[in-house]
């Protein structure tokens, strides 16, 4: 250290003491830190502690909650409040209007009053009721299918051994053939066609899609009921496009 | 039989001088604040300093055997108290800042007096350059350079050999000296 430096030193050290605590200083520092510890009582560290222990067992109570699945699965209190979709449905996302809800809610319940919709003169062909229950079945086994976007193993056994030939229909059905089966009257045949393209078709939006035509035709055929019901399921499902979603609202609201 | 390590530690403080509120004993009370303000500096924050060393003196006053002088173990507990503090505090000044009205109070000077406040001014720009150090060696650098605590005592209080501390005083030093170079306030030939 040169000379200069013990200098430099020399005139903090002055200055250092020209700004160190007087007496009064002092006093007046003890006398509030006193009155500070007879007010709090508690030391610094018991009051951090105070207030970070509950927030760590939240946080972990949260986290074992999480573990055991009750976030995935709420219990019924909290279904009340939000619903037992999965996150993220269009339900939650406001896709899904009220008044299809409420009306949804009320078939559950049985207590739909529904107004047939009038029959038009084209389609007054009766259709084979043994059809109908099969829709709501293979609905029911898609909502519960793990992801829309992939398309779910079917099963290889048929439900309808003598049902004709669904095989050949799953392959070669296509739009145009329901087309020319819808212009020739023939809904028996648009139908069928359609339940292959439900249950066969690569992509949720076009079993959607097909699904929707099965709830159109119920409709047209004055079935709001099971119209409604399809449509519902349509309008629940995830992965597909919100166009679906409103026309599935659309139907559901004509049956009201 | 020597008494027990509490009443030793009774027999240091006068017993009719404690502070009504906590029972502390008022000659801690001023030990801590001196020690703390040295460390520190002037700072806004300086209570609550103060405050949470008492509370570790406090709790650890039945455990002092009295080995080391008291002022010795208070400087380590004011030592460790501003080391915690800093940390944390580090942490709490990146979200939130003082307000205007917490500034930090400046010695009763006369005003009119040249000297005074050219002494006033040096001591701000030595803080100012004291707070640029890292805290253990400014920590060191305050202790011996500036308090004249013996090399010895100064290991005690941080808790690490004389040689990691002359080490530490070697390079808070002329960080220190460094930055005083560059301020013409602390040109000694220049000064009166």
């Amino acid at each position: 250290m040169t000379d200069v430096d013990r200098a430099r030193l020399e005139l903090a050290r002055r200055a250092w003491l020209f700004w160190n605590a007087s007496d009064e200083d002092v006093e007046a520092g003890v006398r509030r830190v006193g009155r500070r510890l007879r007010v709090q009582g508690r030391s610094t560290a018991s009051r951090r502690a105070l207030t970070l222990v509950p927030v760590a067992l939240a946080f972990f109570a949260a986290l074992a909650y999480g573990q055991t699945g009750g976030f995935e699965h709420p219990p019924a209190f909290a279904k009340r409040w939000f619903g037992d979709k999965p996150e993220g449905s269009l339900l939650e996302r406001g896709v899904y209007p009220r008044e299809v809800a409420e009306t949804l809610q009320r078939l559950e319940h049985g207590k739909l009053g529904l107004a047939p919709v009038p029959v038009p003169p084209s389609s007054a062909e009766p259709v084979d009721p043994s059809e109908l229950p099969q829709a709501a079945p293979e609905l029911e086994t898609n909502r519960d299918a793990p992801s829309r976007t992939v398309a779910p193993e079917r099963p290889k056994r048929s439900r309808r051994p003598s049902a004709p030939n669904t095989e050949t229909s799953k392959a070669t059905s296509s739009w145009r053939q329901i087309d020319e089966a819808l212009a020739a009257d023939d809904e028996a045949t648009a139908r069928e066609l359609l339940q292959g393209l439900a249950r066969g078709a690569d992509d949720a939006t076009t079993q959607a899609k097909a699904r929707l035509g099965l709830a159109q035709l119920s409709l047209s055929r004055g079935d709001c009921k099971r119209a409604v019901k399809i449509a519902g399921r349509v309008a629940r499902s995830d992965g597909i496009d919100e166009k679906l979603v409103r026309r599935a609202h659309d139907i559901v609201l004509r049956c009201q | 039989m020597p008494p027990p390590t509490y009443q030793r530690a009774e027999i240091l403080f006068a017993p009719a001088e404690r502070t009504e509120a906590t029972e502390a004993p008022a000659d801690l009370l001023r030990l801590l604040y001196r020690q703390v303000r040295s460390l520190a500096g002037p700072r806004p924050d300086l209570d609550d300093l103060v405050q949470a060393a008492a509370e570790r003196a406090l709790k650890a006053l039945p455990k002092f055997e009295g080995r080391s002088a008291l002022s010795t173990w208070t400087y380590g507990i004011a030592y460790r108290t501003l080391l915690d503090h800093d940390r944390w505090f580090r942490r709490w000044r990146k979200r939130f800042s003082f307000s205007e009205d917490l500034r930090v109070p400046e010695p009763e000077t006369e005003r009119d007096s040249e000297a005074a406040a050219l002494e006033l001014a040096r001591a701000r720009r030595l803080h100012d350059a004291l707070e640029r150090l890292p805290p253990a060696k400014r920590a060191v650098v305050v202790l011996h350079d500036l308090e004249g605590v013996e090399m010895r005592e100064i290991a005690t209080i941080v808790t690490a050999n004389e040689r990691t501390v002359r080490s530490r005083l070697r390079d808070g030093r002329r960080k220190l000296l460094e930055l005083l170079e560059a301020d013409p306030l602390f040109d000694p030939e220049a000064a009166p």
